[in-house]
C-alpha cells in the first residue's frame, strides 16, 4: 500500500493514518462525486424489484437520482431521473409500473426506452425543429446483472462488472446460489438520514469487526445471539477478506460454522426449518465446489464504494444497504430486505423480523451505528481536532502473510483494520488520479 | 356519538401513558401492554397516484418494528444495558396526543379500537426532531384498568430524519 495518498496526502496508509478531513470537507466530497461514483459500478436494484414490463424503481447513483425501468420489450434500462428540458425530477415515486413519464413542469414525455416521445406544442413552440431524438433521457451507459443484482456505471470505458468485482465473485456466488428460489426483495426502501459522511458506513462494513463487542454491546446483553456464539469475540478462524478495488467481506468462516449455527436455530424453530437449511446446503453442494459450499454464508461486506450486504446465514435476512451521499456531512441509509422466494413462510417472517431488529432504523445495530458516526463527525469539524489524524493501524504489520491456500482474496484475522485500509487505498487512487488529470 | 365519560377516560389514560414515556418510566409503561400484545411502527413509501397503478396498501408502508411483548421488553431492557449508545445520554421527549377517536364504543366486551394523532418532539444534543403520525390501538379494560393489546404507529415520514431510538 502506498503512502501519502488522497487530497493533500490526508490518507497515509503505510502508517495507518487518515485525516478527519475526508469525512467533513466540501472539496473532498466534490471530488468523490466527480471521480469516485461516476467511475465505479454502483448497485441499482435487484431484478425482483422490476419483474414485469413497465416496472420501475427510483434510486441514487452517488448524488444523482436514477430511474431503473424495464421497458415494454422487457429490457432493463437506467436513466438519470431528470427531464432534459429544465431538469425537473421526472419520476417522483419509489416504484410502480408505467409506459411513459411526463414532466410535470412543461410536459415533455418519455417512453420506457427513455426516448422523448412527446413535446407539448411541438409545432407551435419549436417550429417542429427540436431534434427530439437527441433529447431522450440520459442513459446509464453500462448496466449489468450479476446473479439478480443490477449494477450500473457511468464510465463507458470502465472494466466489465465481472472484472470490477474480481475475486469477490467467488464468494458472492455462494450468496447467490444458496436460495432455493432466488432472492426476492420484500421490504424497502427503508430510508433514514444520518449526519455523517457516506464513507463511514462503507468503512464500517469494509472491515470493522472491532466495533461489534462495544459498539453493539447491547445486543448480547439483552440475550440476543451473536454469530459464532462466542462471548468474548476474539473469534478464531474468522476472517476479513479483502479484494482489489476496495471490496471486503468480514466475519467470514470457512468450515461449516455458519451452517451449523443455522441448524442449531432451525432445530428450535421446527422440522420444516431444519429441512430448509439442509436443502440450502445441499443446493450449494450441487452447484459449487465443496470448499465453497462449506462457507455457506457471507457475513457482512461492502462492494466499493457504497453498497453493503448483511447476510449472516440462510435464516437471516439479506440486507441490502445503499449509503447515499447527501453532502460532506450528511448521508441517507437506503435499505432493503430480501429473502429466498422459496423459503418456508416462517423463515421469511423470521428474516423480516431480523431485518427490523438488527441493521435498520429501529434495529439495535442500526441505531447505535448511526450514533457512532454522528459523534465521530462533530469533533472532526474543529480546527484543532483536524490536526490529529485517526488511527487505522490495527494489524498494520502483523498478518500480511496469512496464506489461505485455495481461497481467493487477501485474508486477515477477525481483528484487523486491513479491510478499511484496502477501501481507502482504492478510494485514494481514484481521487489521486483525478487530481493528476486536472 | 361517543359517550363523554368514555372519551374522557381514554384521553386521561393516554395522557398518563405519555407522561410515563416522557419521564422514562419505561417499565411502568410496559405494564400497560397485555402479555399477548403487539407493537408495530412504520413509515411511508412514496407510491404516488395517478398514472401509476394504484399500489396495494401493504406497499405504501414499511415497518421498522413488528414486536411481540417479548421483544418490546427487550427494547426497554436494552436502554438499561449501558450500551444503547444512541440513548447515552438519554434524549428528552415531549409528546402530544390528540384527535382521539374511539370506534365501536357500543361494544360491551370491554374492547375498543382507538385512533389518535401523535406528535413527539425528541431533543438530543441540541438538535430536535419531530415525529408525527397516526396511532391505532386495540384497548381492553382489564380489572377496571386500561390495557393496550395492539398498537400500530404509522409515522408521516418517507425519509426518516434520524434513526428511531424512542418508544411510541
Amino acid at each position: 500500500m502506498g503512502a501519502n495518498n488522497g487530497p493533500d496526502g490526508c490518507v497515509d496508509l503505510a502508517r495507518g493514518l487518515i485525516s478527519r478531513r475526508i469525512f467533513v470537507d466540501e472539496d473532498v466530497y466534490r471530488s468523490e462525486l466527480e471521480n469516485v461514483f461516476p467511475r465505479s459500478w454502483l448497485f441499482l436494484g435487484h431484478e425482483s424489484q422490476v419483474p414485469k414490463p413497465g416496472d420501475f424503481m427510483t434510486t441514487y447513483m452517488g448524488q444523482d437520482p436514477v430511474l431503473l425501468w424495464r421497458d415494454t420489450k422487457s429490457r432493463v434500462g437506467a436513466y438519470l431521473n431528470s427531464c432534459r428540458h429544465r431538469g425537473v425530477k421526472l419520476c417522483r415515486t419509489d416504484s410502480g409500473n408505467a409506459n411513459a413519464f411526463s414532466c410535470r413542469y412543461h410536459g415533455w414525455t418519455y417512453n420506457s426506452q427513455g426516448e422523448l416521445t412527446g413535446v407539448p406544442f411541438f409545432k407551435e413552440a419549436y417550429d417542429g425543429e427540436l431534434e427530439r431524438e437527441k433529447w431522450g433521457l440520459v442513459e446509464v451507459p453500462k448496466l449489468a446483472n450479476y446473479g439478480g443484482f443490477i449494477f450500473g456505471c457511468w464510465d463507458a470505458g470502465a472494466p466489465a462488472l465481472d472484472d470490477y468485482l474480481g475475486e469477490l465473485r467467488w464468494y458472492l456466488d455462494i450468496l447467490i446460489e444458496r436460495p432455493l428460489g432466488g432472492f426476492e426483495v420484500v421490504m424497502g426502501p427503508q430510508r433514514y438520514t444520518i449526519n455523517c459522511n457516506w464513507k463511514l458506513h462503507a468503512d464500517n462494513f469494509s472491515g470493522d469487526s472491532y466495533h461489534i463487542p462495544v459498539g453493539h454491546g447491547s445486543w448480547p446483553r439483552v440475550g440476543l445471539p451473536l454469530p459464532g456464539n462466542n462471548p468474548d469475540w476474539t473469534l478464531r478462524d474468522t476472517y476479513t477478506i479483502s479484494f482489489a478495488r476496495g471490496h471486503s467481506i468480514l466475519v467470514m468462516r470457512l468450515k461449516d460454522e455458519a451452517y451449523e449455527e443455522d441448524l442449531m436455530f432451525a432445530k428450535a424453530a421446527g422440522p420444516e426449518v431444519v429441512d430448509y437449511v439442509k436443502e440450502c446446503r445441499a443446493r450449494l453442494a450441487a452447484r459449487l465446489t465443496e470448499k465453497r459450499a462449506r462457507i455457506y454464508s457471507l457475513g457482512f461486506g461492502n462492494v466499493f464504494p457504497n453498497f453493503s450486504i448483511f447476510n449472516a446465514s440462510a435464516l437471516q435476512p439479506l440486507g441490502l444497504h445503499l449509503w447515499v451521499p447527501r453532502g460532506p456531512q450528511v448521508s441517507e441509509a437506503w435499505e432493503w430486505c430480501a429473502v429466498d422466494s422459496a423459503a418456508p413462510p416462517l423463515v421469511k417472517e423470521l428474516a423480516q423480523l431480523g431485518f427490523m431488529r438488527g441493521q435498520s432504523a429501529y434495529g439495535f445495530l442500526g441505531q447505535d451505528d448511526a450514533d457512532h458516526f454522528e459523534r465521530l463527525t462533530e469533533p472532526a469539524l474543529g480546527a484543532i481536532a483536524k490536526r490529529y489524524p485517526l488511527n487505522y493501524q490495527m494489524g498494520l504489520r502483523r498478518h500480511d502473510d496469512l496464506n489461505m491456500e485455495g481461497y481467493p482474496g487477501k485474508f486477515v484475522p477477525y481483528l484487523s483494520e486491513y479491510g478499511q485500509r484496502n477501501f481507502y487505498t482504492y478510494w485514494a487512487e481514484l481521487i489521486e488520479a483525478s487530481t493528476l488529470k486536472a | 356519538m361517543v359517550h363523554n365519560d368514555l372519551q374522557h377516560e381514554v384521553e386521561q389514560f393516554y395522557y398518563w401513558e405519555a407522561e410515563l414515556l416522557d419521564s422514562r418510566r419505561f417499565y411502568e409503561w410496559l405494564e400497560l401492554f397485555t402479555e399477548d400484545s403487539n407493537y408495530s411502527v412504520g413509515s411511508r413509501l412514496n407510491m404516488g397516484s395517478g398514472a401509476v397503478e394504484n399500489p396495494p396498501a401493504e406497499r405504501k408502508v414499511i415497518y421498522h418494528a413488528r414486536d411481540d411483548k417479548h421483544f418490546l421488553v427487550l427494547r426497554v431492557k436494552r436502554l438499561d444495558t449501558g450500551f444503547a449508545h444512541v440513548e447515552e445520554p438519554p434524549s428528552f421527549t415531549r409528546r402530544l396526543i390528540g384527535n382521539v377517536q374511539i370506534e365501536n364504543e357500543n361494544r360491551n366486551d370491554g374492547r375498543y379500537q382507538v385512533s389518535a394523532n401523535i406528535l413527539v418532539v425528541q431533543f438530543r444534543d441540541n438538535a430536535s426532531t419531530v415525529f408525527a403520525g397516526r396511532r391505532r390501538d386495540d384497548l381492553r379494560r382489564v380489572n377496571d384498568q386500561w390495557r393496550i393489546s395492539s398498537r400500530t404507529v404509522i409515522l408521516d415520514y418517507i425519509n426518516l430524519p434520524r434513526v428511531i431510538s424512542i418508544l411510541f
